[in-house]
């Protein structure tokens, strides 16, 4: 059972959506969680990416009539076969505009999220059929000449998906490029995927609705090699779509990433300052395997002298400082350049 | 820890309010400021509803603005196609806020507040721009701009910069308020925001604080002394309450606030003005109390929560229309909500007795055990290096949420009942009977395509790149501000050289 949920428009209100993310993963569900101020068109770029069984749009705003005309077009337009449920407020008034537009089921604030949200979305998730991958590129183009499969790795919170979607937004106009977020899974099986919402800022409405943009989030059932068996699948999928750099970020716990290296081409090791003596601790690890080590938050006290440490224990390979949050000089431009020596685009 | 019992209102630290006579206008007390929050559709529409309000006998203006207001986008780009006037007013340029306020004497004794964090600095200057223009003398205005970053980063979510540069573009306009409009609050910092986000009264009271104490470590960093700007920074509390996190404890919560503020003002930052330790606060009563189920129960709700905020000691109220989870609120439902407070204000008599519940156990029981455990939160935030580092990692955004997870399994429950939604339910929300039009947000878009058709590209390209240069010599950038507003520069085109310049955010999972 997968699930995509956002706020329409430039809505805020995002208390309801979040604790029904909670309770959907705990009843198990994977939750692609977009979050707020989505407008039509990023919803839709993400459904028609991520193939959800159900695409669940709360709306506070009163402009949910605009934003379902236009998402429910363009779902059609892409001949994306996801079930549209929606919340929040809507007015009785509205509903049979909604439903007419093919919105199969209207949720409001009244209704009980696991007495009978939960319920209703299982059994709608139940009648959904079953999709195989390719059909998921069927809207995009023919298979890529080189690709360079770049692959992140490094304890969860410390900013893997904030780099890789800055990395998006470095190249997007220039290369056809990819991202695979792999993310654990809760004791239900359900889970909340979150990386992807990083990305989904209304200021980068233009990357994130980009066809040259690709961007796809994994739930890990089971962990191989940091990320899960059916990725090196994925990864053909995309580059076969023509996608020529594709990012790969693993669940996020290192001391499961040994072999992660086979899975993709570069590997990049990314620790903050706050990581402290976990140096000492994964000497010998996946640190070591890496070809590149990002400091990031880098504004971080103490960080001057944590890369001091990494430049010492790790000679040779290139450390290189970031901060998704500096005001200037985050380090991406330097990042991408390193990455990309590693493996020439052929002229 | 506990305090005298025989604490006057009006003495230090100012548990049961800041004046001695608090209300009592007959011996030289000041009445609350009704300050009822609107705004809908155009800049035009709006200003009927001012000035309607107005006429009900409201005290204070209180400026609603759309989303992508808030959120530094203009009405004509396609993103916000769907948002246009719909939660608040729309503004672009200063011709939008010249008819906003049009026909009203922006002098005192009128107030008028903005709520605006992002952008705030934009309209603050918009608004400044308008004054100058009527010939007003800036240092006579009143008024109040909420320009709190932080907390949108913990709860309200609009924010257009990471909270670094937020915290910079917030210390300018305090350095400019100081010295040009020294009667105009700077700051409202908001507990509200964090409260309907699903906090606690403990967190409330403590995030706000920690955030303050953020706010006048980077004033002072930049040089100002902490008498000249500390009075200026003002409040904004919400009025809660469910069975469990109730009523008294909301009327605890503002005590408790104020008594900590003053502490922490006096002996931290050595302020030495007695008026550096009052907190003064606009009150709202809560949002997320109304249920969309049988709203007139609501106007019983907004009742006691203003009841409360006024046993709580706000200086400026609002009371919230009974049709505001429906749709924006219509005009007979944002005049009950007037009345209410009105009725509060010269019917019951509360008015006579500054601080009616002091002395009483359970109150002052309920004050002393708040201020011990935000006292604790706070000192939290301490120890990871205050508000910023502690927003960085997403602490207070992840004990607002279990906090609100554990409500929410309550309501699920039955165990915490709303009357007419979880409880006692026999009708279905009725339809909303306002809306904004589609033509309204048709018109605005128009608007600014005149404005933009009519104005000195040249003169746009010129305020902005000044701005920039300003930015990147990183100096006070309020007066840059106010250049590129007069050019008719409009609030995206200034906006995104701040976002060009500071980076875009997103939050750490």
């Amino acid at each position: 059972m997968r699930i995509l949920l956002a706020k329409g428009g430039l809505d805020g209100h995002p208390r309801g959506l979040k604790i029904l993310a909670r309770f959907l993963r705990d009843a198990g569900f994977e939750v692609i969680y977009l979050g707020m101020y989505q407008p039509a068109e990023m919803i839709a770029s993400a459904a028609i990416q991520e193939d959800p069984d159900i695409i669940g749009v709360s709306m506070h705003s009163g402009g949910h009539k605009k934003v379902f005309r236009k998402l429910m077009k363009m779902l059609a337009d892409a001949k994306c076969d996801s079930a549209v449920v929606a919340g929040g407020i809507i007015p009785r008034r509205d509903y049979k505009l909604l439903k007419r537009l093919g919105v199969r089921l209207i949720f409001c604030p009244r209704d009980s999220m696991q007495g009978k949200i939960i319920p209703a979305l299982q059994e709608l998730a139940s009648e959904n059929k079953n999709k195989d991958l390719p059909k998921i590129f069927s809207n995009f183009s023919s298979p890529a000449a080189y690709c360079h499969v770049i692959g992140f790795t490094g304890s969860g919170g410390v900013g893997k998906s904030s780099i890789i979607s800055a990395l998006l937004k470095h190249v997007y106009s220039e290369r056809r490029v990819a991202a695979i977020f792999v993310d654990p899974v809760a004791i239900s099986g359900g889970a909340v995927l979150g990386d992807r919402v990083r990305a989904h800022r209304p200021e980068n409405f233009k990357i994130v609705t980009s066809p040259n943009v690709f961007m796809k989030s994994l739930a890990a059932k089971e962990v191989w090699k940091g990320v899960t068996p059916e990725t090196p699948a994925v990864i053909d999928a995309v580059s076969n779509a023509g996608f020529e750099i594709i990012f790969v970020e693993t669940v996020g716990a290192p001391q499961y990433d040994l072999g992660f290296k086979d899975v993709v081409d570069t590997m990049v090791y990314v620790i903050t300052p706050a990581s402290g003596d976990e140096i000492q601790i994964s000497k010998g690890g996946a640190i070591e395997t890496a070809d590149i080590i990002v400091l990031n938050k880098s504004d971080q006290p103490r960080s001057e002298q944590f890369l001091a440490v990494l430049k010492k224990n790790f000679p040779g390979k290139p450390v290189i400082s970031t901060g998704a949050s500096l005001w200037k000089n985050n380090g991406i431009p330097e990042l991408w350049k390193t990455i990309e020596s590693l493996k020439q685009k052929p002229l | 820890m506990p305090v005298e019992k025989t604490e006057k209102p009006g003495e230090y630290p100012f548990t049961g309010g800041i004046h001695p006579k608090m209300y009592d206008v007959k011996n030289g007390g000041r009445l609350w400021t009704m300050r009822q929050f609107a705004g809908f559709g155009t800049a035009r529409q709006t200003n009927r509803r001012f000035k309607k309000l107005l006429a009900h006998g409201q005290t204070g203006l209180s400026t609603a603005f759309d989303m992508p207001t808030l959120l530094g986008f203009d009405s004509d780009n396609p993103i916000a196609e769907a948002d246009v006037g719909m939660g608040g007013v729309a503004v672009d340029t200063i011709k939008d806020v010249q008819n906003l306020y049009s026909g009203i004497d922006l002098r005192p004794p009128l107030s008028t507040s903005m709520t605006i964090n992002g952008p705030a600095i934009v309209l603050l200057a918009m608004y400044f721009e308008v004054c100058r223009k009527r010939g007003y003398n800036l240092a006579e205005i009143r008024g109040t701009i909420q320009n709190d970053p932080l907390k949108e980063f913990i709860a309200q979510k609009e924010w257009i910069v990471p909270p670094k540069p937020s915290i910079k573009l917030l210390v300018d306009t305090i350095e400019y308020c100081v010295k040009y409009a020294p009667k105009w609050n700077p700051i409202s910092i908001s507990g509200y925001h964090i409260r309907e986000a699903g906090a606690s009264p403990t967190q409330e009271i403590a995030f706000t604080l920690a955030d303050e104490i953020s706010y006048i470590e980077a004033c002072l960093e930049r040089g100002m002394a902490i008498d000249d700007f500390a009075p200026k920074l003002s409040f904004f509390y919400d009025f809660y309450f469910d069975f469990e996190d109730d009523f008294w404890k909301e009327v605890a919560k503002l005590r408790t606030a104020r008594r900590l503020r003053a502490r922490i003002m006096r002996e931290r930052f050595k302020a030495r003005n007695p008026d550096s330790w009052k907190l003064r606060t606009h009150v709202q009563t809560a949002g997320r109390t109304l249920t969309e189920e049988e709203p007139l129960n609501n106007i019983i709700r907004t009742a006691l929560q203003a009841f409360g905020a006024v046993l709580g000691g706000c200086q400026s109220l609002h009371t919230n229309s009974y049709d505001e989870q429906i749709s924006l609120p219509s005009e007979e439902a944002a005049k009950v909500a007037l009345r209410t407070q009105q009725i509060i204000a010269y019917e019951t008599g509360i008015t006579k007795y500054p601080d009616f519940l002091a002395g009483s156990y359970e109150l002052e029981n309920l004050t002393d055990k708040l201020e011990a455990e935000s006292w604790k939160l706070i000192q939290n935030i301490d120890t990871m290096g205050g508000m910023v580092s502690a927003v960085e990692r997403g602490w207070p955004q992840a004990q607002i949420e279990e906090y609100e997870f554990s409500y929410r399994k309550k309501v699920e429950s039955g165990e915490i009942k709303i009357v007419g939604q979880n409880f006692l339910f026999d009708e279905p929300a009725p339809d909303p009977k306002f809306s904004v039009s589609e033509r309204a947000q048709d018109d605005q878009i128009k608007f600014l395509k005149k404005v933009k058709k009519n104005r000195s590209r040249r003169n746009v390209e010129k305020s902005l790149n000044h701005l920039k240069r300003t930015l990147e010599e990183d100096k006070n950038v309020m007066p840059e501000v106010c250049e590129a507003i007069k050019a008719l520069t409009t609030l995206e085109e200034i906006c995104n050289i701040f976002k060009d310049f500071y980076g875009i955010y997103s939050e750490e999972a």
